[in-house]
Formats: structure tokens, sequence, C-alpha cells
């Protein structure tokens, strides 16, 4: 082992290329331990190489929310605009929406499920979010079709939209498609589509489906109000993979095509009550389909991503070209 | 109940996979290891290579295995790696005679490094390093054909070990598990220094998928690792005293709730 002269310290490594190596460790080792090793590293990793992408999903659920407004404004400050993903749940003040909104000029992917978004300040931010071309507004109770109409508008690149919603949330609410209709007419270049448990109807998704050639995955799990006959799918739309049982009945099994999760209704039912177990389910389904999405564009990462395991995504994604 | 086993049983494959895997590559690993003893008896030799030697008529592959080789004097190469000053760009004849020869193949792209190497590769390896071909995309296509490109901050053990990483990630590319399964060779067979210096020559040259894939490995080898123990891995000093990293603590209070420091090595 040779020795290190001062030159060839790793604590003097080229800002960059210590980014390029921090970028692949947790926020929590970003902010707990590398900071402290040395001065230098201290100051590579507050650098906007390291911050391009902030998620922290998994810190939304710990923290109050001022204090999350404030993490994430640091957070996307030391972006210094080259932020391009964005994963934050739960955001409750309309400045912090404003203040995303500000710095989205990189921005491509912004997933802000559970949020208090209402749809006059998606009115006031989509203007700025024009580089978007994947996003998640799943469990967004508060927003509606005039949002979704804003979106499709502002976001010309739009080609992933998740809305998923909870069952909770929909559960003995009349079917509506209000939300269907501003997607099918804004949103034409969609090519993945998440309405888990939405109240969509077959009318809606047919509008969807005749506005949006492109479409090759959509996600209907628990949309009750839709009724689609596999066979036709499969000749008008031979490109597309539809995920989700076709029945209005929920004690009935016979519709349930081979993707269905669950292989008997007794199973379900049991499972359908647990509120909290089912809440977990979503958000991690969720997360593996935006997981695989995120790296379609990136093919090595993609097939480096599949081995380091994203368990189920696997068997649902169809494989890259 | 069904998704659960279908799903354990995906995991047990990959488990088994992965055993192969790690099997195959120590094996692996092994005839690297020769290979690299091979490769340094062979450059301790100071080659000069003669005018008739370049005419000689070599197959492709072994011709450029042999430059590799020959022209890496790993003493010259850490000797020189030490001066930060340019080194001048000379013209030389075996540069022009290989230059000549290599345009009636297919096109290739000379490039001569800070200790004073030059490398034949082809273009699609040039066009990898996204530094040398913005390089050859400002200059006109006459003088590109005739003098070696200079890389002012890369040696040629870094140049050599870029090349031979192009090559074979493409041949590897055909298959994930075999991508995978070469990039964790490729970076098995560095030390951290070696690892270092090729990092900052991938960086320079910007040749992107190398750089992410060493900073995958070094990432990996101190993730939930103690502050200690990443200041020992990469001999880093401390110079913080105790009070400043105390501040440090204090002011980023919110990143360190519900950290459990005893987890980590």
């Amino acid at each position: 082992m040779e020795e290190a002269c001062e030159f060839r310290s790793w604590a003097e490594l080229i800002p960059d290329a210590l980014g390029v190596i921090f970028t692949n460790l947790s926020l929590q080792e970003r902010v707990t331990v590398i900071p402290r090793v040395c001065k230098s590293w201290a100051n590579a990793v507050t650098g906007p190489y390291c911050w391009q992408e902030i998620d922290i999903k998994d810190w939304s659920n710990r923290c109050q929310p001022d204090q999350l407004d404030r993490l994430l404004e640091m957070l996307i400050t030391r972006s210094s605009g080259s932020l391009r993903k964005l994963s934050v749940s739960g955001l409750q003040t309309e400045s912090i929406f404003t203040f995303i909104a500000e710095n989205a000029c990189s921005l491509h992917t912004l997933r802000l499920p559970r949020s208090s978004m209402n749809d006059s300040i998606v009115e006031q931010i989509a203007g700025r979010l024009s580089m978007i071309s994947f996003l998640d507004v799943s469990y967004c109770i508060k927003i509606g079709p005039y949002a979704l109409e804003m979106i499709g508008k502002n976001c010309k690149l739009l080609e992933g939209l998740c809305r998923n919603m909870h069952p909770l949330d929909t559960a003995s609410k009349p079917f509506q498609d209000d939300e269907a209709y501003a997607i099918a007419s804004t949103m034409p270049k969609l090519k993945h589509l998440e309405m888990a448990y939405h109240l969509i109807s077959t009318s809606g998704v047919l509008q969807i489906l005749a506005n949006c050639p492109k479409l090759e995955f959509l996600d209907q799990r628990g949309c009750w109000g839709v009724t689609l006959d596999h066979m036709f799918l499969k000749q008008k739309f031979p490109k597309l993979k539809v995920l989700g049982p076709f029945v209005l009945d929920t004690y009935e099994s016979d519709g349930w095509d081979d993707f269905s999760d669950v292989s008997d209704s007794s199973e379900y039912l049991a499972w359908d009550f647990v509120a909290g177990g089912m809440e977990e389910y979503y958000v991690d389904d969720s997360d593996s389909y935006d997981g695989m999405w995120d790296d379609e564009g990136r093919l090595d990462e993609l097939q480096f991503g599949f081995y380091e395991g994203i368990e189920d995504a696997g068997m649902y994604w169809p494989p890259s070209p | 109940m069904a998704k659960e086993s279908g799903s354990s049983k995906i995991e047990m494959l990959e488990i088994s996979n992965e055993a192969m895997a790690e099997a195959q590559s120590s094996k692996i690993e092994m005839l690297e290891i020769n290979n690299e003893a091979m490769a340094e008896a062979q450059s301790s030799k100071t080659v000069t290579m003669k005018p008739a030697e370049a005419e000689e008529s070599k197959t492709e592959t072994q011709k450029i295995t042999d430059e590799e080789s020959k022209n890496v004097p790993i003493a010259a190469t850490e000797e020189e790696s030490k001066k930060l000053s340019i080194t001048k760009v000379e013209e030389s004849k075996n540069a022009a005679t290989a230059t000549t020869e290599g345009e009636k193949e297919e096109a290739k792209v000379s490039l001569k490094t800070l200790d004073g190497v030059t490398f034949e590769v082809e273009a699609w390896i040039a066009k990898e390093m996204e530094t040398v071909q913005a390089y050859i995309d400002d200059t006109s296509a006459d003088t590109s054909a005739a003098i070696a490109i200079p890389l002012h901050n890369v040696a040629g053990r870094e140049l050599a070990r870029m090349v031979e990483y192009c090559k074979e990630h493409r041949r590897a590319s055909v298959s994930a598990g075999n991508l995978k399964e070469f990039e964790e060779r490729f970076a098995a067979a560095l030390n951290l220094y070696e690892m270092k210096d090729l990092i900052i020559a991938a960086n320079y040259l910007n040749t992107k998928k190398l750089l992410e894939s060493l900073s995958r490995c070094i990432a990996k080898a101190i993730k939930n690792k103690s502050v200690e123990f990443v200041r020992d891995y990469f001999g880093v000093t401390n110079d913080y005293t105790t009070e400043e990293e105390a501040q440090y603590r204090e002011t980023n209070a919110w990143a360190f709730r519900n950290v459990d420091e005893d987890s980590r090595n």
C-alpha cells in the first residue's frame, strides 16, 4: 500500500467527484455523517451537486409541518436552481408550494402525495412547473378536476401521473369523471397513469384511452365504477398494460384478471378493513412504480436498480426495448 | 398469502443468484490477480516502439493491448503524477505513424497523457469521454487527425483503466447480471488510492458510466458506517475541534433525532 502524500489525500478530492459519491448515500448520512468527517467534506456536501435529487418522503412522516418546511427550504436552496427530482409527503403550508415552484426551473419529477394543495394554489404555481414530466398528487384530497386541468395545460411534457386515492376517502361517494375528462383533454402525452381507488367510471377511462394514444400503463385497481372487457382492451390497445379488477361488486371475484393482488374474495375483505395496513400497502406500491418509472430513461441504472431489489415491480413493468 | 409465498420464492432465487455470482466473481478475481501480476511484470520493462515494429501487422485488439501494457511504466507514472506542471505537447514519429495506420482501418483518436504516453483509441471510446469528444467537436477535422489530444490531468495508468472499462462495459452490457458482475470485479481489483485516482480522471474526462459505477462502490463501502470509520477508511484528518463538532450537532439537531449512533460500525 502506497503512502498517501498531501496532494493525493481524499480530503482534497475534487468537490464534483465527491458529490457524485455522496449522492449515493442516504439523506441522513449526507447530513449527520459526511459533514463531520472534515471541513472540506462539509463544504462539498452542501454543494448543488449533492442536492439535485431530494427525497424526504421518509422524513416527512416524522416531522412537524413547520419543521418540514424549513428543512425543505434549506435543501432546495442548496440545489441552487439545479433541482431535478423532489419527493416529499404531507406538505401543508401554501408558501412552501410557492417556494418549490420558484425553484422548479430544472424539475422534471415531482412527488407531493398527501399534500394540502387546493385548486387555487395549483392555479398559482402550475405556470412554473412547465418542465415536469412525472407528477404524483396521490391522496391530495383538496384538489379536483380544475387543478388537473391547470396542470395539464401548463405541464406540456407530462408523461407520468399518479392520482391514487385512499379507499376510505372515496368510499360511499358517487362516481365522478370530471378528473378523467380533465386528464383526457389536457395530457395527450401520458404514458403512465395510476388512479387506484379513484371514483372514475367506465366512460372516464374510455375518454382517457381515446385521448392518450401513448398510454402504456394504467393502474385502476379499486376503481369500482369501471367495467371494461379484457378482450376489448387487448384488441383496441395492444400496447397498454392494465392493472385492476373490472367489477362493480366487491363480493364478485370472477372478473379479476391475472394482475389481481388478492387470490380470493374473503382474503380481500379481511384485508380491506385494515386501514393502517392498507395505507402502508399503497404507499409501498406507489413507490415501486415510481421507482421503475424514474429509471426508465437510464437503461444502466434501470438494470442495476432492478437487481438492487424493486421486488414486485418487475412483474408488472414491460421490459425496456 | 399467495403473493407472500411468491415474493419469498423470488427472494430465494435472488439470494441463490447472488451466491452464484459471488462464486463466479471470486474465481474471476483469481484470474484477474494473475493477469495483473503479469501486466505489472511486463510494464516494468521500458520499451520504445520502433517504426519497424509499428508497421508489423497485428490484430487490432492485440496491438492495443500491447501498447497499453508496454507504454504504462508504473514507476514513471507515479513519479510524473506528482508534478502539477503541464507537459508540453510534442508530436512524435511513433504517434504520426500509428495515426496514419489507424486511419486505414476505422476512425481513431490519439490521446497523450500527462506522463507522455500516447494512446490510440476507437472513436466510440473517445465519445464516452465527453471532455475528449467536446475537444474533437471544437477542432477542425484536418488538424484533429494529425495531432494527439493532450490530457493534462490524466496519467497513462488511469487512461488505460478507463479504456479497459469502456470496452468491457460494452461487452458486458448484453445482460444486467453480467454488467453488475463486471462492475464489481473491476472495482474489486483496485485499491483505495487507485480508485481515487481513477475517479478524478473519470471526473475530468467526464466519463459518466465509470464515474457513477466507482461512486456507487465507494458509497457502498461507507454506507451505515460511523464518522470515525469513514475518516480511517479514507485517511482523512479530523480538522474539527470538539467544540465545533458539538456546534454542528446542535445546529442540525433535527437530522440527529432518531439517529442510533450505536448501530453504526
